[in-house]
């Protein structure tokens, strides 16, 4: 893997973890 | 911006020519599904995009023939609340987002000098999953009670009371979704990491600029969208009561977390259409961007603002007079950055070169008709006015002028400006202009009588209405048939471009600046392969 494509990686998954904790936050953290 | 070579493959690595076999795309409809390239799958939003306009816009046709007359002609009441509720739903999550998306596939890499974007694999199925959801849609129309018939924005207890095609309709939800957060990723990781040397952020084009904080937008609001449409799920199906205030559960909570959702998404189908007019207007003009940064500082003030502006979707729902005023004054200083865009887009016109091809009539009507939307948005900012005016067809007025004069005239002033670059044929410009003008006309004959019939105090989402709102419902359903008949036009313009024309040039415009414009048109299967060098 280069290191373009690791960075490319760290990125979109930082966003997928956002966009992830977002979703529980909305559903689950209502339970709360 | 000035780049060193011609850079294709061609040119960078000579003795490989961008012809040679396996450079070129592959043949027959297998291309299309297993594509990873980012033309291709910018090409397959748009054609998905103009579908979907297809289908939502026969269902408004049938919107305006049912209401060309007092009483029920053409449709029962069940039905028309379903082509409503469809019409929505299809034009927001099926025509306006797949449109802008493709313009992002097609421009972004070849704006930023980016071979492709950051995951190309990713990015077929981003594309592949909306056909499905699509069909969801639209098919739960035949299903045992019929499509959705709440309204695109879902409420409970009505959502929570429908038959199978709500859970269909969720769950189609829930894959747009997903396509959409995919999507934003590839965008934003494309734009961080792939830029060619020397493309920093301050000198990327707007287009892209727009888009950049769009992907952020989506990532943060639809996930909520998703937790919202997933607690409907669980309350249908598995005995919660998140908003079932039988159970001890809330329905006004539905509306919060939705319009948290719901007001960012209506920058998100409008940032991009002003990235487009940003690039247009400084070719027609011939004179670069007047405040370029001022340019992106207001795109993300209005995108910082959008988060704080959700309960004026809400003021009639019930809530305290100092949450009422909140929303009132947030909501009103968003006209300060979005004045400043048109204020920059006007500039950019004075005392400018300037020639009217059909991109930049599109571009100009945008700004005037844009510009009536978001005014008679301030109106309905003000808590007494929207008290009086809520659910009537002033909404519809407004909410048309902001996403038909402005989303979808700018996805048309884009579609005129780019597709010489991805076809290499000029387009008839004699059918551009009858369309813009046909259009132009037919729009206004369509949505501005509506803001009277609003006034006078006519409901939205009703099939039938009383006598005194006759003429003015007559005459919008004229404009109406002559806007959805001079779309077929565009039809043929694509088309005609697409099979032959007049050869056209790299620089398709003599006054269009950026990276794009040193491709070839069309540019070849794999561009930048190499990062172009920028000076």
């Amino acid at each position: 893997m280069t290191e373009l494509e690791r960075r490319n990686q760290r990125t979109a998954l930082t966003l997928a973890g956002v966009a992830l904790a977002l979703f529980l936050i909305s559903f689950l953290g209502y339970l709360a | 911006m000035n780049v060193s070579a011609n850079p294709t493959v061609e040119a960078l690595e000579p003795g490989h020519p961008a012809a040679h076999g396996h450079h070129g795309a592959p043949a027959g409809l297998w291309r299309w599904v297993t594509t990873t390239n980012h033309k291709d799958i910018g090409t397959l939003y748009l054609w998905f995009a103009a579908t979907m306009f297809l289908v939502g816009g026969l269902m408004a046709m049938v919107i305006r023939a049912e209401l060309f007359q007092p009483g029920l002609q053409v449709v029962q009441p069940e039905m028309f609340n379903q082509l409503t509720t469809l019409h929505g739903l299809i034009m927001i999550f099926g025509v306006i987002m797949p449109a802008f998306t493709g313009f992002a596939n097609w421009q972004i890499p070849l704006m930023i000098g980016a071979p492709d974007m950051a995951f190309p694999r990713m990015n077929n199925w981003s594309f592949w999953l909306l056909p499905v959801a699509g069909a969801f849609l639209i098919g739960s129309m035949f299903l045992p009670g019929g499509a959705v018939a709440g309204g695109w924005t879902m409420y409970p207890p009505l959502y929570l009371q429908g038959g199978i095609s709500y859970d269909l309709t969720i769950f189609a939800i829930h894959i747009m979704g997903a396509s959409s957060i995919m999507g934003a990723i590839n965008i934003i990781t494309t734009i961080l990491n792939l830029r060619a040397p020397g493309m920093n952020l301050m000198r990327m084009p707007l287009f892209v600029w727009t888009w950049l904080i769009t992907a952020f937008l989506l990532i943060a609001v639809m996930p909520v969208l998703a937790g919202a449409v997933t607690m409907l799920l669980t309350d249908r199906n598995f005995g919660t009561h998140f908003f079932s205030a039988a159970g001890g559960g809330d329905p006004v909570m539905f509306q919060h977390i939705f319009w948290f959702f719901g007001h960012p998404e209506v920058y998100i189908l409008i940032l991009p259409a002003f990235g487009i007019i940003s690039s247009i207007i400084p070719t027609f003009a011939r004179k670069p961007l007047f405040g370029y940064a001022s340019m992106v500082y207001a795109t993300a003030s209005i995108a910082i603002l959008s988060f704080i502006v959700w309960g004026h979707h809400m003021f009639t729902v019930g809530m305290p007079a100092a949450m009422q005023l909140f929303f009132m004054y947030a909501t009103m200083l968003i006209a300060v950055p979005t004045g400043v865009k048109v204020f920059n887009w006007v500039a950019t016109m004075w005392k400018g070169s300037l020639t009217f091809e059909t991109p930049m009539l599109f571009a100009v009507a945008f700004v005037c008709l844009f510009t009536i939307g978001g005014f008679s948005g301030l109106v309905l900012a003000m808590v007494p006015v929207d008290v009086q005016l809520q659910d009537t067809y002033y909404v519809v007025a407004h909410f048309h002028y902001v996403l038909v004069t402005g989303a979808l005239f700018a996805i048309f002033a884009g579609i005129y400006y780019w597709l010489p670059k991805w076809t290499g044929h000029m387009v008839d410009e004699t059918l551009g202009r009858w369309h813009f003008w046909l259009s132009t006309l037919s729009v206004n004959v369509l949505f501005f009588p509506m803001h009277f019939l609003g006034l006078a105090g006519m409901p939205r989402r009703i099939p039938d209405y009383a006598l005194q709102f006759a003429d003015f419902n007559r005459i919008a359903s004229l404009g109406g048939f002559v806007f959805g008949a001079s779309q077929i036009l565009l039809l043929v313009v694509i088309v005609k471009c697409i099979r032959g024309g007049a050869k056209a040039e790299a620089r398709v415009w003599e006054g269009a600046q950026g990276l794009e414009w040193t491709l070839p048109s069309p540019p070849p299967y794999h561009t930048f392969a190499t990062p172009p060098e920028l000076k």
